[in-house]
């Protein structure tokens, strides 16, 4: 299918609301920013092929959907070549500290990266699509093919694991 | 679900409700709760406090993510205009890939053609195969009963409509409703289902039949229907298993149509994965898409079975539940009424335009199953309701709702068929929705569609519903061309058999292609429809390549035109590896082989169910409303 041309501003608003969330997803899955930026560049050319129009309500679960089956792809692909120095690499790139800017904040984001390590996988993703990309229960389950039940139970395991690793006010004083 | 008498910090609606997830009465339950219990109270707000500080963590570091280079996805917005070395490298890619697939486009010279060659060679190094292991769910408590269905107390009817639809939809897709009802209805009825014999298309030989005809069709009722058998354990009778519909089922990703012809056609030629020696050629037609926005207005009646066999709950309440979303999809252009029979007829909502929708709504609500069937006269309200209002150069159509049991009144099938194909000439077309099971009766439907302009689908759930209504919405409202009908004639020096994969019962005579008095399929904006064909090649092509294999020859009518025309297209030979085939041939391929495993065919070689789910996982590509996932899941049931 293909869609009628989309006019810049279209295009634009569209980068606008999601493309940070979209890059922080892939980089979050891929664990390099290099690849994560290469997906969502793929994603977007896809969406401009044939996406639901960004007016659309299911349009931001159809990015997401996009984004990380692509992601998955690439992590499949080479996984299969799977060289121990990409690996390594791959590992070093996710553990490398953000560099410089905002560095009040380095401390903060350390902890809150030492805590999400805590939760597993999918526990991480639900958060970052609730918070970041800001989707609905429903949507969430649509983008990771799990019920919404299960998105539920992933949020709420994953605010009660952190809530544990803190104490209430310890919770808040390392995070806030 | 729980009452939520007592506080449960395990509880996951906890969560919801802090994230406002919860649906109204869900969320006054859970505030009264935390009135009465202070100790529930203050974990709920630490509980808070936690979510609030991720929260803003999180929203931190994504106002610090980083961010695209717009530059080259702007670029791809504007149609190509590039830079002279650019257009070089352009056109020795086209010529490259002309070459290699053996296309020659009609009607256009090779620059028209450059941005969806480019686009494709793009598409298929980025994307190939996005096959994504669905994690099964695990088994997880109904915590809550419900999220945030947004409806305003006491709303009108269309969002209680709406809000189920979405449930269902939703649930189902999720493999929460089991088909329990359906398992129900086979077993009660013993399979009244009628289906018309199929026989197989055998292999012709070229020396003595170098032509091959047939119809179009868009038609995807079959998919539907065969995996309702899947789902519920059972082997679909094999008459009901129509290879092209299944085919047809899916989105295949061919360039777009340029110029004036309203379709574009691919072809394509690669080895066949289940008969060693053998080749299959693949047509592709892409119609043109129709924007939303630009969509002529339509003036629908519904003509809907009220009968008593409509009374289960997979039939009038999906077919209720379905058209409110269709009618949340229209506009004020557009009008709508709706005709029941069931005993006596009646004109039960007069035409109404979209802009009053809630008269429409409350409508559909009242429609009510009971009575028996009389199918006729319902059928000739119906058209006279259409006559009444016909948009010129609108979408004029009356869609037949049914389990396909017109039981009382109809003494003459054909003066039925009659009445329809009389009415579509007169610009009225005819959609036949199958709904529910146990006294299908597929080919009457398949028929009365196929007369009357208009095409068979079968609604099991709302995922179809939705699929009909929202995602293909103009190509379910819009035609673009009529009477497409095919012809290939296949050159004898090299090819030496073929036989077409499906199209059985849509086969014309030769003599009746440039007949233009004589029907054929009709092609809805968007629409994809491919065709293929396994051929005995009389020799291996030299270095891959050889001279003209085929020449396919397209005949079609505007949607009100009387007059055909004619496209023509050729396809030389090409021994292209299977894999190096286009992922729109290699899916295609394996849905072909699914059906022709499901009817028994003695023509399925070396194919299995595990050959068709490698296939066609290996050409997922990216499946933007999950029907290739789905159907590798169907494939898997066959595994087992």
């Amino acid at each position: 299918m293909t869609r009628p041309r989309l006019s810049e501003p279209e295009l634009r608003a569209c980068l606008e609301r999601h493309e940070r969330a979209l890059l922080l997803h892939a980089r979050s899955i891929l664990g390099d920013a290099e690849r994560a930026r290469d997906v969502v560049q793929e994603t977007m050319l896809q969406w401009l092929r044939g996406g639901p129009s960004e007016s659309d309500p299911g349009c931001a679960a159809w990015l997401f959907r996009v984004c990380r089956n692509a992601a998955l792809d690439v992590l499949r692909k080479e996984r299969r070549m799977s060289s121990l120095d990409d690996l390594a690499l791959a590992e070093r790139a996710a553990t490398e500290p953000p560099p410089e800017a905002a560095l009040d904040h380095a401390e903060r984001r350390r902890m809150l990266k030492e805590l999400l390590a805590l939760l597993s996988e999918k526990q991480r993703e639900a958060l970052r699509l609730k918070f970041q990309a800001e989707l609905s229960y429903r949507e969430i389950a649509e983008v990771m093919g799990v019920t919404v039940n299960h998105v539920g139970v992933l949020l709420h395991e994953a605010l009660r694991k952190l809530r544990a690793c803190t104490s209430g006010r310890a919770a808040k004083e390392l995070l806030s | 679900m729980s009452e939520m008498l007592r506080y449960d910090p395990e509880d996951p609606r906890w969560t919801a409700y802090l994230l406002d997830e919860l649906a109204a009465e869900e969320r006054t339950r859970c505030e009264a709760l935390l009135e009465r219990d202070a100790a529930a109270r203050e974990e709920i707000e630490a509980l808070r406090d936690t979510l609030e500080s991720v929260r803003h963590e999180l929203r931190t570091e994504l106002a610090e993510a980083p961010r695209l280079d717009p530059a080259p996805l702007v670029a791809a917005l504007k149609p190509a205009a590039p830079r002279s070395e650019r257009l070089f490298f352009y056109l020795i890619a086209a010529a490259a890939m002309m070459l290699a697939a053996g296309a020659i486009w009609w009607d256009q010279r090779a620059s028209r053609d450059l941005a969806p060659a480019q686009e494709e060679l793009a598409r298929r190094e980025a994307l190939a195969s996005a096959e994504v292991p669905m994690e099964s769910p695990a088994p997880v408590r109904a915590w809550f009963s419900g999220v945030a269905a947004k409806s305003v107390p006491g709303a009108v009817s269309r969002d209680r409509m709406l809000a189920a639809a979405q449930e269902q939809d939703g649930l189902r897709s999720l493999g929460y409703v089991a088909h329990d009802a359906d398992r129900t209805m086979l077993q009660e009825t013993g399979g009244t289902e009628t289906y018309a014999g199929l026989p197989e298309n055998p292999f012709v030989d070229v020396a003595g039949e170098r032509l091959s005809t047939f119809s179009i069709d868009v038609d995807t009722a079959s998919y539907t229907n065969v995996r309702r058998f899947l789902e519920m354990g059972q082997d679909p009778p094999r008459d009901a298993v129509r290879i092209e519909e299944l085919v047809n089922y899916f989105e295949y990703d061919d360039p777009a149509p340029r110029g004036d012809v309203p379709f574009h056609v691919a072809l394509e030629m690669a080895r066949c994965p289940w008969k060693s020696g053998h080749h299959l050629v693949r047509i592709g037609l892409q119609g043109k898409v129709i924007a939303r926005d630009q969509r002529p207005a339509s003036n629908l009646v519904f003509l809907i079975d009220v009968s008593g066999s409509m009374q289960n709950p997979n039939k009038l309440p999906l077919v209720q539940r379905s058209l409110a979303l269709l009618v949340e999809e229209l506009d004020a252009r557009d009008r709508v009424a709706i005709v029941t029979y069931a005993g006596s007829t009646g004109l039960v909502l007069p035409s109404t335009s979209c802009g009053e929708r809630r008269a429409i709504f409350e409508a559909i609500e009242r429609l009510g199953a009971g009575g028996s069937t009389n199918g006729a006269a319902g059928i000739q309200l119906a058209y006279e309701t259409a006559r009444e209002h016909l948009i010129a150069g609108g979408s004029n159509r009356v869609i037949l709702c049914t389990d396909g049991d017109f039981n009382v009144g109809i003494t003459d099938p054909e003066a039925l068929v009659e009445l329809v194909r009389t009415k579509a000439a007169g610009g009225i077309f005819l959609t036949a929705l199958g709904f529910g099971m146990g006294n299908l009766k597929d080919a009457t439907l398949e028929k009365l569609a196929d007369q009357g302009n208009g095409f068979y689908d079968y609604i099991d759930d709302m995922r179809e519903a939705r699929k009909l209504f929202v995602n293909e919405l103009t190509g379910t409202l819009v035609a673009i061309a009529k009477d497409v009908k095919i012809q290939v004639e296949f050159a004898p020096e090299q090819v030496r058999s073929f036989r077409l994969l499906g199209y059985e019962n849509r086969a014309l005579a030769h003599k009746d292609f440039a007949d233009d008095s004589k029907d054929a399929g009709e092609i809805g904006a968007g629409h994809d429809v491919t065709a293929l064909y396994e051929v005995a090649l009389a020799k291996t092509p030299f270095l891959g390549v050889g001279p003209e294999a085929l020449r396919v020859r397209l005949r079609w009518k505007e949607p009100t035109g009387d007059a055909s025309r004619l496209v023509e297209q050729s396809l030389l030979v090409a021994d292209t590896a299977f894999s190096a085939a286009s992922e729109n041939l290699r899916f295609g391929a394996s849905v072909a082989l699914f059906g022709m495993l499901l009817r028994g065919s003695a023509h399925a070689g070396s194919g299995t169910y595990a050959t068709v789910h490698e296939l066609a996982s290996d050409a997922v590509g990216t499946d933007a409303h999950g029907e290739r996932r789905a159907f590798l899941e169907l494939v898997k049931r066959k595994l087992r």
